[in-house]
């Protein structure tokens, strides 16, 4: 080499060397970065969802508590009512039937805030309880394949569950879907929930980029508070899938 | 480092391809145009080395290869939606760096020469992009950054590409006046390759196997 190439050699390897320390420092703050910006969204979404459920809790139980009581009184002083009028007598059996109707629909409203049957007898009764109380007028054929030992702390199975509400209320409400399979199992220290049905499917990614609702952007951050991992594969006129995985271990420690 | 070094650090290309291969089908297909990117790296590698053996020069092999790698690295990011808000930048990025290395090979005979000016565009468009999408992943990847296959791909790219530019510039300023010299700066290239290789097989491992789906039965 030229003395001259000697001296551009010695530059090119300060060069090199100061580019690399430029680019490690910016990968190592690209690291520190996204790390505190996932604890920060985690932590905020898991306090997010925390304060909604308490409060879909509290409106469950004034409904279910205060409501419910209020309204069979009523009904209650409403038939022992005695009229000598055929007309008035009709005027108050549609009443107690209309009274019925609402105290139905209260307590289906409590149900749907935070349904008891997933305190009592777990995930797998609430979500078949769902399936056959709500859903089974819209149409939809749903098959809900379970292993017999999926059994998830509270806090998992309240995510586990709306989760798998959405995705049921997605499929009636924008699917037009005939069939839908759900599986439920437990793998490897994982909970796996797996979809699919007949629908009309959708853009998936044009959803994500412009979502129209909030129920795609739910099912991510449930997901996300379960320290888990969602995919889903949808296209046109080719039906829904969804893949949901979390680990159990994490609900134990939270 | 003599010359049996340089070829077994260009050499480990082999270990990504390696890893690719037996992973190829139980990754997502989003990153098949990466695997095919270090495969055609591979092909290439043992291309030059026939060439070389026989004695006869690589620049051909090589501006074919480079054209391969720039649109096989523009298709990756397009799988990666980088170009979702501008739908046709795909088109028109892979339009002018074609336009470019055509333009640099005028005619059939130049393609036994260097083409600088498409070197340079590519390395610098991918570097560009690359920062671009490890800045993104700040804010949408859900896991830790440092096993994000995304994030380490574009880091390699990243390290790689930008020696490249400082490596270009030097010859575009005809700096290469010496074989000894040149062997000096090609030999910091091969170990940056190297190193890149690494991080690339690393990548690949990190990949996401392709989620499992039910059907209707």
């Amino acid at each position: 080499m030229y003395s001259k190439e000697t001296t551009l050699y010695r530059a090119i390897i300060i060069a090199v060397v100061i580019i690399g320390c430029i680019i490690v420092y910016f990968i190592l703050s690209v690291i520190r970065a996204q790390k505190r910006y996932r604890k920060l969204n985690s932590q905020n979404l898991e306090a997010v969802i925390t304060s909604i459920e308490k409060e879909r809790g509290r409106i469950a139980c004034d409904l279910h508590d205060e409501l419910g009581p209020v309204l069979s009184a009523v009904k209650f002083k409403l038939s022992s009512v005695d009229v000598s009028s055929e007309i008035d007598k009709k005027t108050i059996n549609q009443s107690l039937f209309q009274m019925d109707g609402i105290i139905r629909k209260i307590r289906a409203i409590a149900y749907n805030f935070t349904p008891s049957a997933l305190q009592h007898k777990g995930l797998l009764f609430a979500v078949q309880h769902y399936i056959d109380h709500y859903i089974s007028g819209s149409g939809l054929k749903v098959v809900l394949v379970s292993d017999a030992a999926v059994e998830l702390p509270h806090h998992a199975e309240i995510h586990a569950y709306r989760i798998l509400q959405e995705i049921i209320y997605n499929t009636v409400k924008h699917a037009k879907a005939t069939e839908l399979k759900i599986e439920i199992y437990t793998a490897k220290d994982h909970c796996i929930i797996l979809s699919c049905d007949n629908g009309v499917g959708f853009n998936y990614k044009d959803a994500r980029r412009h979502p129209s609702g909030q129920g795609l952007q739910s099912l991510y951050n449930r997901t996300e508070v379960l320290r888990g991992e969602i995919h889903i594969e949808s296209k046109p006129s080719k039906g829904t899938k969804y893949h949901i995985k979390f680990p159990l271990i994490h609900q134990n420690q939270t | 480092m003599n010359h049996l070094q340089v070829v077994l650090f260009s050499s480990s290309v082999l270990i990504p391809s390696v890893i690719a291969a037996m992973k190829f089908r139980s990754v997502e297909r989003s990153f098949y145009p990466f695997i095919f990117f270090i495969w055609v790296g591979f092909l290439n590698e043992i291309v030059s080395y026939i060439i070389s053996f026989r004695g006869g020069s690589t620049t051909f092999n090589n501006n074919l290869y480079i054209l391969a790698e720039a649109l096989l690295i523009l298709w990756q990011f397009k799988e990666w939606d980088i170009f979702a808000s501008f739908k046709k930048g795909f088109v028109v990025l892979a339009a002018s760096l074609i336009i470019v290395w055509g333009l640099d090979h005028g005619n059939k005979q130049s393609l036994g020469s260097i083409n600088l000016n498409f070197r340079l565009l590519y390395s610098l468009m991918i570097v560009l992009i690359s920062i671009h999408v490890n800045n993104s992943l700040v804010f949408t990847v859900r896991r830790s950054l440092v096993k994000s296959p995304v994030f380490l791909i574009c880091n390699g790219f990243t390290i790689y590409f930008t020696y490249k530019i400082l490596a270009e510039v030097f010859w575009i300023y005809g700096l290469n006046t010496t074989k000894a010299f040149r062997i000096d700066v090609y030999i910091i290239m091969a170990w940056i390759n190297a190193f890149t290789n690494i991080i690339y097989a690393f990548a690949i491992l990190c990949i996401p196997k392709k989620p499992h789906y039910i059907e209707l039965s």
